[in-house]
């Protein structure tokens, strides 16, 4: 039973290490930071392996095992495991690699054991509500996520961040109001908490035509969800706190934010928007689309007039969010596998954007504050470039083949306009990210010395390569997803 | 000599991420580019030699590797006869264009130089790569090096200028984009021979739909008229290397793209469009010259002299014949070579003077006779004259017009006109008229000479024995032509009947195939 699970029991463990750490040794950021760096790391390796050795029987020897116990382990019916959800895993947990990391350099000695608790707890929070496959453990998991969250905003303790914290933490409940709200309609309609016994409820359903009380029913619960769901994605137009949280929150924390939080959250749309709107009637999966569309050209345009770097990346945030709901309307495996190489791409390179910002806009994070980065630091300059070139799209930088893979799955299920718009997106996207670039580039007289944060440093020059590497070398990733999916779905 | 294509494509790639790590030292930075591009030249002219031309028709030097085998992705590159021409047209403009402007570039040459030669490289990229999605990566990938090095050391509107010019590039690529997906899933191919083998069997709307999509992005990079605003201004802000790289080379993408790709692929589409296009060209030629007419300023002027001259390229190849095609052909170089170095030769009066303002210079001819001289030669080779280059081309064409339909050629001959209209007191103001002793100043040195002395010898040569190019393109011209004979006047069952054969070879294959398990 163990053996499925052991990315999440090295993460549990590390959470109480670091906490029994702190007690024992006092407040002290470098071992901390060190000791959660070793979980994630072989948590990491664990989910490597666990998808390595995915063959069509090894999660299926798990469910056999569920069926067999099922009075004993009440609690596993709860989860479901797949490789799709072990793929996110592996892209939260790079994501959490690099909070680490930045954390370390933002927070010093501050990021000690109760930093790395509720780092390592967010990140369980979202390992586990990709995974969940009821109801209850959906709303628990996201809590845990969404706590941790509300701290970590706060923690850099003085107004700025507890303003954002309570932004974050006023929005974030009233999105979990109405999703349990909707959760309860839908039990109504279907009577069931159970993920998998609700599809199947559906299913038959739409084969005989739904009754009248369900339709009422599940349409309210419906709305309830999207709007829930609408608030956790930054998806147009509940995406207004977004940018608030960001320019308040420590900057690590607004890249967790904006990477493995949206990770979280787009897994568990997928899940459970594809199961729902298969069968369902096409108003909802209209309001999918339309709530993509939206989202993309909002984000992006709203970025357009920003000056605040930070802003700028919150808006990019949601923009990317669009593009990655675009592909849970048009469903498809090819469109999993897209979603799954996006949000590892997406993660390296805004992690690397933030940890430029880190460097760069401590303080203030006006756009102007980036006037001379090329003439003091070149290096740093020519990373932001391709980091931001990547973020628009361009070829030969990852960030292309990322919005490719999302374009080729929406033509393969016949949505070629849908593709355009995409693409169109990336054009008007591309204006504000080489705006970024633009004042990088730019001279500036003034003789303002930089911090020499050498983490945030290595850490942006290192994804740049990255981004580089993989945007020249697709096939090192593509061939293995495709290996793991073809293995897994028997094909 | 397989393998010299992804030489001449990532030799400037590496020689630029090695100038990173190399010393800022201004001379050292110059003569380093300088020699990447040397041999860059250099290996063209080894490719040129190596080529063999009595099968200049098909695809020679062919390189093929697998990229992303899970999209079915290849790297595969190849040239005939007309790109391997405009592949060493792109070495060669680069490397004199970079020569010719270094005293132009004032400071930070290193990262100038990292971003020119990594344009230099994508551009070879665009003209040798014979898979559709590796063309497309490296189409896109020209943008990036071109908009730093406007938006860096372009004049002080270059903000609005490369906004303009990226956003009209990347705008028109989307369609591209996407038509290339919907291809790959319609013939499960990225690969352009297999994907030409199989799209001329689409029908019609869905071809039309394909070649406009093409045919868009083509239309902003050559240009053609409506899509054409973004040139003047880009032309003008760009540093002069860049406008010369602009000019020559990437316009040139544009035709190229025709010729290769939107025009074989979908043939009966590119029929149905052509007498829009060809009208559209013919009023880019003649806005075009009378745009250029009424400017002051030179850069400016040559900018819409060049629009107007592209129209002569996109008209000789809409016209569907043999002499058409070739004109465009042939007319791809010259304008390059012509254009390229009038730039470049206002790149040195701009040493000079710090202007190009014809307000403010003129009579120059007692000044810096020389130079005069050699900008008059280039000057005439743009207007037509004949004996040099540019009128073989631009006969061609019209003559190539002329058999599709007279009017076009009626029409198109204005233009010609209208090039001598405007530059010819252009030069007259320039080296004739208001001389004054404040512009007095170095005559062309021989250095400047040496830069611009292969063009010039071009120029002649090409004008005197024309064939000399014509040989490389005709056979890609010619089987251009014939596809789109062979489609235009096909009929439904021909389509089912080599559907059928076709349908018959795979099931033979499948067949033999089983056999050869079997035994």
């Amino acid at each position: 039973m163990i053996q499925y699970f052991l990315p999440e029991i090295t993460i549990l463990a590390g959470i109480l290490v670091v906490l029994i750490l702190e007690i024992v040794l006092g407040r002290r950021g470098f071992i901390a930071t060190l000791v959660s760096l070793l979980f994630l790391l072989v948590a990491g390796f664990f989910a490597l392996r666990d998808l390595n050795l995915i063959s069509p029987d090894y999660y299926k020897g798990l469910g056999a095992f569920i069926n067999e116990h099922q009075n004993l382990i009440y609690i596993i019916k709860s989860i479901r495991l797949g490789v799709v959800e072990r793929f996110l895993d592996l892209v939260m947990i790079i994501g959490t690699i690099y909070f680490v990391l930045l954390s370390f350099d933002y927070f010093r000695n501050r990021a000690s054991g109760d930093y790395q608790f509720l780092t390592l707890s967010a990140l369980l929070g979202g390992m586990l509500l990709i995974k969940s496959n009821n109801w209850p453990t959906l709303l628990l998991s996201l809590e845990i996520l969404s706590f941790s969250l509300y701290a970590l905003v706060a923690f850099r303790r003085d107004l700025f961040s507890y303003e954002a914290a309570g932004k974050y933490f006023f929005l974030g409940a009233l999105s979990t109001a109405f999703l349990t709200m909707g959760i309860a309609f839908l039990y109504l309609a279907y009577g069931t908490i159970d993920f998998g016994a609700t599809f199947q409820r559906i299913y038959t359903l739409a084969q005989g035509g739904f009754p009248k009380e369900v339709i009422i029913l599940s349409s309210i619960a419906m709305a309830f969800l999207i709007v829930g769901f609408g608030f956790k994605l930054s998806a147009v137009p509940f995406h207004f706190w977004t940018p608030d949280v960001f320019e308040g929150a420590p900057t690590p924390t607004a890249g967790f934010i904006s990477t493995v939080s949206k990770t979280a959250a787009i897994g568990l749309v997928f899940a459970i928007f594809q199961g729902l709107l298969v069968n369902y009637p096409a108003l909802w999966k209209g309001l999918i689309l339309w709530l993509s569309v939206l989202t993309m050209i909002v984000g992006n345009i709203a970025a357009l007039r920003e000056n605040s770097v930070k802003k700028i990346l919150a808006f990019s945030t949601i923009a990317n969010a669009g593009y990655v709901l675009a592909v849970v309307y048009t469903g498809g495996l090819e469109a999993v596998k897209a979603a799954i190489i996006f949000m590892l791409i997406y993660t390296i390179t805004t992690f690397g954007a933030f940890a430029v910002l880190q460097i760069t806009s401590e303080g203030n994070t006006h756009i102007e504050n980036l006037k001379g980065l090329f003439w003091r630091k070149p290096d740093l300059a020519l990373a932001l470039a391709a980091l931001m070139v990547s973020l628009a799209g361009i070829p030969p930088f990852a960030g292309f083949f990322a919005k490719f893979f999302l374009a080729f799955s929406m033509v393969q299920m016949n949505h070629p306009l849908l593709a355009a718009w995409l693409f169109f997106n990336g054009v008007i996207s591309a204006f504000y990210y080489l705006r970024v670039v633009y004042y990088a580039f730019q001279r500036d007289d003034s003789t303002k010395e930089l911090p020499s944060g050498r983490i945030p440093y290595a850490v942006a020059v290192v994804s740049a390569v990255l981004v580089l590497l993989m945007g020249l070398f697709p096939d090192a990733y593509t061939s293995f997803v495709d290996k793991v999916f073809a293995a897994f779905f028997g094909l | 000599m397989s393998g010299i294509l992804s030489l001449l494509i990532w030799v400037p790639v590496i020689g630029a991420l090695l100038l990173l790590i190399l010393p800022r030292d201004r001379k050292f930075v110059l003569g380093y580019t300088l020699v990447v591009l040397g041999m860059e030249f250099l290996l063209s002219l080894l490719a040129l030699g190596s080529f063999d031309l009595s099968k200049a028709g098909e695809f020679q030097l062919m390189e093929k590797y697998a990229w992303i085998p899970s999209f079915g992705i290849n790297y595969i590159l190849g040239v005939d006869g007309l790109s391997l021409l405009l592949v060493v047209l792109t070495t060669l403009i680069a490397l004199i264009a970079f020569a010719a402007s270094i005293k132009l570039i004032q400071d930070n040459e290193k990262l100038f130089a990292f971003f020119f030669l990594i344009l230099t490289g994508a551009i070879v990229g665009v003209f040798s790569s014979l898979n559709l999605f590796l063309f497309f990566v490296f189409y896109e990938m020209t943008l990036i090096p071109a908009y730093f090095l406007i938006g860096i050391f372009g004049d002080e509107n270059r903000y609005r200028s490369v906004f303009k010019f990226f956003i009209y590039t990347m705008l028109s690529g989307i369609f591209m984009g996407v038509a290339i997906i919907y291809l790959y899933l319609q013939t499960g191919t990225f690969d352009y021979m297999a994907v030409r083998a199989s799209t001329a069997l689409m029908e019609l709307p869905v071809q039309i739909w394909l070649f406009l999509a093409f045919a868009l992005a083509f239309a902003v990079k050559s240009p053609l008229f409506p899509f054409h605003s973004w040139l003047p201004d880009t032309y003008v802000s760009a540093p002069i290397s860049v406008t010369v790289m602009l000019s020559a080379l990437m316009a040139k993408m544009g035709t190229y793209g025709f010729i290769r790709f939107a025009i074989p692929l979908f043939p009966q589409g590119a029929a149905q469009m052509a007498d829009v296009i060809a009208v559209l060209a013919i009023i880019g030629i003649i806005y075009g010259g009378f745009m250029a007419a009424v400017q002051t300023d030179l850069k400016r002027l040559l900018a819409y002299s060049s629009f107007a001259h592209m129209g002569f390229i996109i008209l000789g190849i809409f016209a569907f014949n043999v002499y058409g095609l070739q004109g465009a052909s042939i007319q791809m170089i010259n304008h390059a070579l012509t254009t390229g170095v009038l730039f470049m030769l206002l790149g040195f009066l701009y040493v000079r003077y710090r202007t190009t303002s014809l307000a403010d210079i003129g009579g120059l001819a007692k000044v810096i006779p020389f130079m005069m001289v050699i900008f008059a030669i280039f000057m005439l080779a743009s207007i037509g004259l004949p004996g040099l280059n540019g009128f073989i081309g631009e006969f061609l064409a019209l003559l190539g017009a002329y058999n599709a339909n007279p009017w076009w050629a009626y029409i198109g001959v204005i233009g010609v006109i209208v090039a001598a209209y405007y530059m010819l007191p252009a030069y007259q103001k320039l080296a004739f008229l208001n001389s004054s002793d404040k512009l007095r100043t170095k005559d062309m040195t021989l250095y400047e000479f040496l830069t611009v002395l292969i063009p010039l010898i071009l120029v002649f040569a090409i004008g005197v024995y024309p064939r000399m190019v014509l040989q490389y393109t005709e056979p890609t011209s010619a089987s251009v032509v014939e596809i789109v004979k062979l489609r235009e006047n096909i009929q439904p069952e021909v389509i089912e009947e080599e559907l059928q054969e076709i349908q018959e070879m795979e099931a033979q294959e499948e067949e033999t195939i089983e056999q050869g398990e079997e035994q």
